[in-house]
């Protein structure tokens, strides 16, 4: 089931059936479409988010979990949990164009806002594998800590974060120098970061918080409690305000990033995920 | 002024794989979950009274004694023991009074006591109409046998089936205490 949360509204003004219990999500940079893997359906579903329905499914091997869209919409990429690959899919004809050898248990995917670039958190092997977009190839593995699982770029392209579930820190990347910039201690079973302003946040899913990180010096500067087994997060544009799927409590926090205070708590559906990109934006008076 | 819409993905159950120890690299299991709740004809403050002691879990019949001595502060700990037999420790995730909730976590635990792994669980007390409280208890876990093709005894249905008989009984026991046992 895909929920459409009304932000504004505060509240569900629709659902769209998936399938195959739905897991993952990217969102286009248009804003119009939504790509949602289903690991036990084997499945890609393309969704319009206009419309609200679903354009085509397709049929993926493995487990695909995380998914990401090339910033001009015409490649999705999905990570196969049990393949060790990312699959390449053309959304519009529903074909998978290519495969891309990675790492063990591949989860969380990020791709740079020039599209050259994907980041692929590698869970098992406690890595994340840097892919060439222009020659589908992984060119890199990077040691992060232990079980790396969501994958965040920043706006510039210049640095991801990971959120390493068993080691509860979240790992900085450099990614011209490839290198590890650091490690920062955070809450208890960390998934996924999402940055707002010149903070970074991740939510800790047993802790039932986020912790908050400056992103210059990388430390941590606050925590927020939210609901129980948080695990989606993203930030909206105005850069101050964190959305975050509460997966044990049905709910979505809305988090003021700069004052760390929870500022309404709204009803989502039966146990959200929303591990990727679910944020939409739209104009006043349009769906 | 732009409205923002959010879509979730969402899952009834969970998805496959997060939970993968040792060697099961291949293939994980799913994290389940079973929310349950009762109403009761007392405030949420009268039944918080009740309940809101991690360390006192008189109100639930199917637990014998509870040991520990932690207090209700985070990473306390309590023994239960079980009417059907065993123990499990738990610790406390989240204590928070002011909004009649608290949470709970068990990392180990003997499956033939709960087949069950990373057992969680919240309980919260709202108010309801008319004075009343409905009293929630949501737990999450993974099956007691977290390789592939499990025996029954340890797999997903087991798992949901005991987290629910074990939540229901629970919410039995504590609405009769409160309201009396003449219902």
């Amino acid at each position: 089931m895909l929920s459409v949360l009304d932000l504004t509204a505060g509240r569900i003004v629709a659902t769209i059936t998936i399938g195959g219990r739905p897991a993952g999500i990217a969102m286009s940079s248009d804003g119009t479409r939504a790509y949602i893997t289903s690991p036990d359906g084997h499945k890609l579903s393309v969704v319009d988010t206009v419309s609200r329905t679903v354009l085509r499914q397709v049929a993926l091997p493995g487990g695909p979990l995380g998914v990401a869209v090339s910033p001009d919409g015409k490649r999705v990429y999905v990570a196969d949990w049990y393949g060790s690959q990312v699959v390449v899919v053309d959304p519009v004809t529903g074909t998978v164009l290519s495969t891309i050898g990675v790492g063990h248990s591949p989860s969380g995917l990020a791709v740079t806002p020039d599209g050259r670039l994907l980041v692929c958190a590698d869970r098992l092997d406690n890595a994340v594998s840097l892919v060439d977009l222009e020659t589908l190839r992984a060119t890199a593995a990077i040691a992060v800590g232990e079980h790396p699982f969501g994958v965040t770029i920043d706006a510039a392209g210049a640095t991801a974060y990971t959120a390493d579930v068993e080691s509860d820190d979240v790992s900085v990347i450099d990614l011209a120098s490839r290198r590890l910039l650091a490690r920062i201690q955070v809450g208890k079973r960390p998934y996924v970061v999402a940055l707002a302003g010149n903070r970074g946040f991740v939510t800790n899913e047993q802790g039932g918080s986020l912790t908050a990180f400056d992103l210059a010096s990388l430390h941590p500067v606050g925590t927020v409690a939210v609901g129980n087994m948080p695990e989606g997060i993203e930030a909206a544009d105005d850069g101050r305000t964190l959305y975050v799927a509460n997966w044990m409590d049905d709910t979505v926090s809305v988090v003021d990033a700069l004052l760390l205070t929870v500022t309404a708590t709204l009803p989502a559906g039966d146990s959200p995920r929303a591990f990727g990109t679910f944020l939409r934006s739209t104009r006043q008076g349009s769906r | 002024m732009s409205r923002r819409f959010v879509s979730l993905g969402m899952l009834l159950l969970g998805f496959a794989g997060l939970f993968a120890p040792g060697g099961a690299a291949a293939h994980g299991p799913t994290r389940q979950k079973v929310v349950e709740s009762v109403e009761i004809a007392a405030s949420p403050q009268a039944v918080w009274a009740v309940i809101g002691n991690f360390h006192d879990m008189s109100w639930d019949s199917a637990i014998v004694s509870t040991e520990g001595d932690g207090g209700n502060t985070v990473n306390s700990l309590r023994t239960l023991t079980l009417k059907s037999g065993g123990q499990i420790t738990e610790s406390l995730e989240r204590y928070d009074p002011a909004e009649f909730t608290y949470g709970t976590f068990l990392p180990h635990n003997d499956p033939k006591v709960l087949p069950v792994s990373n057992f969680s669980t919240v309980l919260t007390v709202a108010a309801a109409n008319g004075g009343k409280s409905t009293v929630q208890w949501r737990a999450a876990a993974y099956r007691g046998d977290p390789n592939n093709d499990p025996a029954p005894e340890l797999n997903d249905q087991a798992a949901i089936a005991a987290m629910d008989a074990y939540l229901r009984a629970g919410l039995q026991s504590l609405k009769q205490k409160i309201e009396g046992a003449a219902h």
